[in-house]
């Protein structure tokens, strides 16, 4: 009976942490403004680095779409150091306005050409609806 | 020819002594339902073989043999209620070594070097990707250092945005863009009509990527054209399954967002999508693609 009870109570705790965790995880990213977004790098045949990004909107006419910054990092040993920042201040191409999609293509000349390097895209859509940001990091090149 | 049904069944020692064909016609009767084995004595039945064959120095890892021999032990024809489900029960378990063994022929395939799923779609809670599902953070690959970006770039960045195609029909566009290996929709949902394209080139003047837009009224279906290993793209989706379905034998994806729908699939080259506010019409428009 008690071995029974130790059993029951057991159950009862692992069905109950399963919902904790369920309830404290972070909650779906399905999207009223972003439908799809992506990014890329490589290095162009002039030694440039070429980032890429791309990201469609859920409707026709978004208030705005595309990146609010994009990082480019170089691996300095072990550590990613970000090299230079374009932000929608000072590049207003990363977003477009009255539009469902939006990509643009960044040639940069990095400071070390021997160097490992990746971008991070901070992407930002808004329309009607409200606002959504999503972050994607491309590979290595 | 073996009388194990006749004798019933044999102790674990006997087993052990007997030939590996008297083991076999008992797996293969047992699958019958007879022989009066339980199941305990057949997953032993199955252990020692299994041993009799390493000690041979047979492969483990055969798919067919494994295949050949879930069909010809294990494939449920007995009409017999019972003896059906026993035998249901024994081929789940094969069922799962067989499938066991596909995963790790493919997941071998994949380590060595061959891009097997790579092509196939992935998806979480949050998005469907045929790249890397791995969450992206700024630490992934190392520690991000919090020094400040510089100022100023050692030259002057270059922007390019997408540019607009000046066609009439989608086609027109794809020819001359030089996408061969993608078609334009020979089928679109009433009342919708193709209102325009855009290209992106890549640093080097080559397009590798094609938007192209649909509408009628104030809905709008939107076909992305990408060139592999160009843009790693996430869809974003509701929490739940991906619906995957084939088209004129290529794989094609069904992801619901909040308010509208996303149809994917990859081609040799390239990754497309299809989004719209209606799933049954973006699947009609990639089968005429497809077809």
């Amino acid at each position: 009976m008690k071995k029974k009870f130790v059993v029951l109570l057991l159950a009862v705790v692992c069905l109950f942490s399963a919902v904790g965790v369920r309830g404290y995880a972070a909650e779906p990213r399905a999207s009223a403004q972003i439908a799809s977004y992506g990014a890329g790098i490589s290095w162009s045949s002039d030694g440039r680095l070429e980032i890429r990004f791309t990201i469609q909107g859920t409707s026709a006419n978004m208030y705005a779409l595309g990146a609010s910054s994009v990082v480019v990092q170089r691996l300095s040993g072990s550590n990613w150091v970000s090299e230079y920042t374009f932000n929608i201040r000072d590049y207003p191409k990363l977003q477009a306005s009255n539009t469902n999609y939006h990509a643009l293509v960044i040639g940069y000349s990095p400071r070390y050409s021997g160097a490992s390097y990746r971008a991070m895209v901070f992407f930002y859509a808004r329309n009607s609806a409200g606002t959504d940001t999503a972050i994607k990091t491309t590979n290595a090149v | 020819m073996w009388t194990n049904r006749r004798q019933g069944p044999k102790s674990r020692d006997a087993l052990v002594r007997m030939r590996t064909e008297e083991l076999e016609e008992i797996l293969r009767l047992d699958s019958y339902g007879e022989g009066g084995y339980s199941t305990e004595d057949i997953l032993y039945i199955l252990e020692l073989l299994e041993n009799r064959e390493r000690e041979q120095g047979q492969p483990c890892a055969d798919v067919d043999r494994a295949w050949q021999a879930f069909q010809k032990d294990y494939l449920p024809q007995h009409k017999d209620k019972k003896s059906w489900w026993t035998g249901l029960r024994r081929g789940m378990g094969a069922t799962a070594a067989a499938l066991a063994l596909v995963v790790v022929g493919l997941l071998t395939a994949q380590a060595a070097g061959w891009d097997v799923l790579g092509s196939l779609g992935k998806w979480n809670d949050e998005i469907f990707t045929f790249g890397s599902l791995e969450t992206e953070t700024p630490t992934d690959g190392g520690p991000v250092e919090s020094i400040p970006a510089s100022q100023e770039p050692s030259q002057q960045p270059e922007m390019y945005e997408s540019e607009v195609l000046e066609y009439d029909t989608l086609q027109e566009a794809l020819d001359a863009c030089g996408i061969t290996e993608v078609k334009a929709p020979t089928w679109l949902p009433e009342g919708y009509r193709f209102v325009g394209a855009m290209q992106l080139k890549d640093l080097n003047g080559v397009v590798y990527e094609v938007v192209a837009n649909f509408q009628r009224g104030g809905e709008l279906v939107t076909l992305n054209i990408d060139k592999l290993d160009m843009v790693s793209s996430d869809v974003h989706k509701k929490d739940g399954p991906v619906e995957i379905t084939e088209m004129h034998g290529q794989t094609v994806y069904i992801i619901q967002n909040l308010y509208n729908y996303s149809v994917a699939w990859q081609t040799d080259s390239y990754e497309c999508y299809l989004l719209g506010p209606n799933p049954q019409d973006l699947e009609n428009m990639a089968a005429s693609m497809l077809q």
